[in-house]
């Protein structure tokens, strides 16, 4: 199954690797937020259909984090950098405006 | 008529937007008595100016005031217990100050200031207390507010009604070929909505007023789509320069607002404010009217409603960045201008509705159309640079933006530096020379002062950082001396650019633009900018030394033509100087520090001091010595001429040279006084600047002072030599 996922605030030319379940799902490079639409990146990740870890790495901070995310409730998880923490957010639907 | 404004909640008629001009108040309570009508609105106090005639009271380096405006905030739709004030001086000095307030009677108000922006050293109060007087007719509502605190002393003013709105914006909403600008909506067309919700026709300039700003629409116009049906950023920025009828490279309180089909991001963009293209950013927003913002839920329960809803709301949304707001969850991100606080539960038309808890039907279940608190206090109190439209930084690039410059100007200002080019060495003193010149065929009236420092606006900007004004050390208060100015005459002045009493702004390495005004009746005169740049120090002793040198002291001891000492604030100055005239002869500086030094001895120099048992103060009388004066001046005047020219100026070294060689004589030294200016005729003779000599009747006066030197001055070497 799939999640819509998107990368939103405080990125600002980062790299930004996530893992599902321990296997490389997305690798972005340059990744930085316009900030009047709180978007950096977005894409759908194939996961698996029961609650997974996703490995957030943003190596050009140093950060590390990983998150459980049951996709049957959190079709649509939105992650952003804020004070060298990442943030999560699992909004009702992903748009940008 | 009185009548209900729904926009404002206010019981009005009509604006005021001519009222005469609000005077300054005594300190009679004249505005006592409960108020019936509503009070908030935008308010002025703005000042015809005439010359030299004082306009106070005026904060202290925001002379004169051109215009002085309050936004008062207490009542009406949303009101924020809040009144922000804008004092602005001719040109860029300008204040901006807000305060929260307390109502303390039934008319009365008290807050504390609790930000200030812009000159805040010429605005030390720290409280308000606002007295108002509403009235059912505009004109006779009034404000008077009291500043105190900050150990100034207490300021009254009374300011006039001017409008109910804090702002006013203008809007075009433009549209692609096929789509339509829909600018309204039926409030309660869709079930899910605040029970408390008025049930009324909304359209986006009835919410923009809500939100304190008075509205302007122009007429919207057909975009034709663009190639491959969707839309780049790029585009939009082309078809908003093409189309918008208010185009223009500059900040205004105007916005294109555009309605296309998608963007090229694909439906997942509902709208962008995407105008983050070239110098002038924020003018340009659009929705995408085929995006997700088209998509229902499936089984809402009014799908044609929840599009119309969300259409509206995405198009106020993007507006509100326009005026730039952030996203309600981003507050604390990027430069807030005063801290914030993330509002990621906020409805408002800036948070996103399906990011709250319970999604976008708990969102509109209780939207209620509107901006946040804290957004509505960026819109109508913030500094008007943070907010309008296409603004930039604080005086960047629009140090001049409010000059009265006419059509067609009868007077020039030229800023100039009589030198080859405008290149200074570390620690030289920035002395500019300015002409202010009739070029029209009648004569003109000017202050024969136009042209001291402190009746000229003058603006420093170093690359790269924000500008500032010069605030001379010295204020003068004189009688006005008028003077005619016949077609093709000028008169001319000098102004130490370096420091002031902000500091030395023109000092460390690097390039510098200088821009000044010289101020005319009603008229500003501006100069052309002048570029200069600054080289680095040679040393690493000269910056050690500089950092003496960078100080009040020594600042105001080069701008006044040295001190006598004996006032210790002033000693240390004399010290840097004359260890800069001992360590540095070869560098321009020295040439400054030895006429500072040098002009106190040139005279009977008068000092008030305390006496020894500081009951009393004494004049202290030094005499005048006029071997030291030479041994220090000089070298200046005689030895490196042509230097000195170059350095000094024109003006200064010939009014230097001039008044050194009267006051030798008068101290009896009569061949070193006819010495300094038979060199400085000689020097000035020489001098060529871009091979323009110096005009023949400077050279002429000087030589008709030599004459009255004569016969009794004759050069000749001195025989005292300095121990």
């Amino acid at each position: 199954m799939q999640i819509h996922l998107a990368l939103q605030d405080g990125f600002d030319g980062d790299d930004v690797v996530l893992r599902v379940a321990g296997s490389e799902a997305y690798r972005g490079e340059n990744i930085t937020t316009r900030t009047q639409i709180s978007h950096a990146a977005d894409m759908q990740l194939e996961v698996p259909d029961h609650p997974f870890t996703l490995e957030v790495d943003v190596p050009t901070r140093g950060v590390r984090e990983s998150l459980q995310i049951d996709p049957h409730e959190h079709a649509n998880v939105t992650l952003s950098l804020r004070d060298g923490r990442v943030v999560a957010g699992f909004p009702e639907q992903i748009g940008f405006v | 008529m009185r009548r209900y404004d729904e926009e404002l909640e206010l019981l009005d008629s009509d604006d005021a937007e001519d009222e005469p001009d609000a005077e300054v108040s005594s300190e009679t309570e004249t505005l006592a008595g409960p108020i019936h009508s509503p009070v908030s609105g935008l308010y002025a106090r703005s000042i015809p100016q005439k010359i030299s005639i004082p306009v106070g009271p005026a904060p202290k380096g925001i002379r004169p005031i051109r215009k002085e405006e309050v936004r008062f905030d207490v009542d009406g739709r949303y009101p924020q217990m809040t009144v922000s004030g804008t004092i602005s001086g001719f040109l860029v000095a300008r204040i901006h100050w807000i305060a929260e307030l307390t109502k303390i009677g039934a008319n009365r108000w008290q807050g504390a200031i609790w930000f200030k922006d812009g000159a805040i050293a010429s605005f030390p109060y720290t409280d308000v207390e606002v007295t108002a007087l509403g009235s059912p007719f505009p004109a006779g509502r009034r404000l008077k507010i009291k500043f105190t605190g900050g150990g100034a002393t207490k300021r009254t003013v009374v300011y006039k009604f001017r409008s109910k709105y804090f702002r006013t914006v203008n809007l075009e909403f433009d549209f692609q070929q096929g789509e339509i600008a829909d600018t309204e909506i039926n409030a309660c067309a869709h079930p899910n909505r605040p029970a408390s919700l008025a049930c009324e026709t909304l359209t986006i300039p009835k919410v923009i007023r809500r939100a304190g700003c008075q509205v302007t629409v122009d007429a919207g116009s057909e975009v034709p789509a663009p190639p491959g049906a969707t839309w780049s950023d790029m585009e939009m920025h082309d078809a908003m320069q093409i189309h918008w009828s208010r185009f223009a490279n500059t900040a205004q309180w105007a916005m294109w607002v555009f309605y296309g089909s998608l963007h090229e991001f694909g439906t997942g963009l509902g709208g962008i404010m995407f105008d983050d293209i070239g110098p002038n950013h924020r003018q340009g927003t659009a929705l995408f009217v085929d995006s997700f913002i088209a998509q229902p839920p499936p089984g809402d329960a009014n799908p044609a409603a929840w599009i119309d809803r969300m259409r509206f709301w995405t198009a106020i949304h993007e507006m509100g960045h326009s005026f730039n707001l952030a996203h309600s969850w981003q507050k604390t991100l990027g430069t807030a201008w005063v801290p914030l606080a993330d509002e990621p539960e906020a409805r408002s038309f800036m948070n996103y509705p399906f990011n709250v808890v319970g999604g976008q039907a708990a969102f509109f279940a209780n939207f209620e159309y509107r901006f946040s608190d804290q957004e509505l206090l960026f819109i109508r109190h913030a500094p008007e640079r943070f907010v309008q439209m296409g603004n930039a930084d604080w005086f960047d690039h629009h140090g001049f933006e409010e000059a009265a410059v006419p059509a067609e100007p009868t007077l020039q200002l030229e800023l100039r530096v009589n030198r080859e080019r405008a290149r200074y060495e570390f620690m030289e003193p920035v002395w500019l020379e300015l002409k202010l010149k009739n070029i029209g065929d009648q004569p003109r009236l000017v202050d024969a002062d136009s042209l001291d420092a402190d009746s000229l606006t003058v603006i420093l900007k170093k690359q790269g950082k924000e500008a500032r004004q010069l605030i001379p050390f010295r204020q003068k208060c004189t009688q006005p001396v008028t003077k005619a100015l016949m077609p093709g005459d000028a008169i001319y002045g000098t102004v130490l650019a370096s420091a002031g009493l902000n500091g030395w702004d023109v000092a460390e390495p690097g390039t510098y633009t200088i821009q000044a005004a010289a101020h005319v009746g009603d008229e500003d005169v501006v100069s052309a900018p002048l570029d200069l740049k600054i080289a680095p120090p040679n040393s690493r002793d000269e910056e050690y030394v500089a950092g003496d040198l960078f100080d009040q002291g020594p600042a105001r001891v080069l701008t006044l033509g040295g001190s006598g000492g004996g006032i210790p604030f002033l000693e240390g100055a004399n010290d840097v100087l004359q260890e800069i005239v001992e360590r540095f002869p070869e560098r321009r500086i020295s040439l400054h520090a030895r006429v500072a030094l040098g002009n106190p001895h040139t005279i009977d120099y008068k000092t008030v001091l305390p006496t020894d048992d500081l009951q009393d103060v004494e004049v202290v009388i030094s005499k005048a010595d006029p071997d030291e004066a030479t041994d220090l001046i000089e070298p200046v005047l005689v030895d490196e001429a042509q230097t000195a020219l170059e350095t000094l100026g024109h003006i200064r070294y010939r009014t230097i040279a001039e008044r050194t060689a009267k006051r030798l004589e008068a101290a009896g030294a009569d061949a070193a006084a006819a010495k300094t200016l038979d060199s400085a005729i000689e020097a000035l003779a020489a001098r060529k600047v871009d091979g323009r000599p110096i005009k023949p009747e400077v050279i002429e006066d000087l030589k008709e002072t030599r004459k009255e030197l004569a016969p009794k001055s004759k050069a000749k070497p001195r025989t005292k030599a300095k121990a």
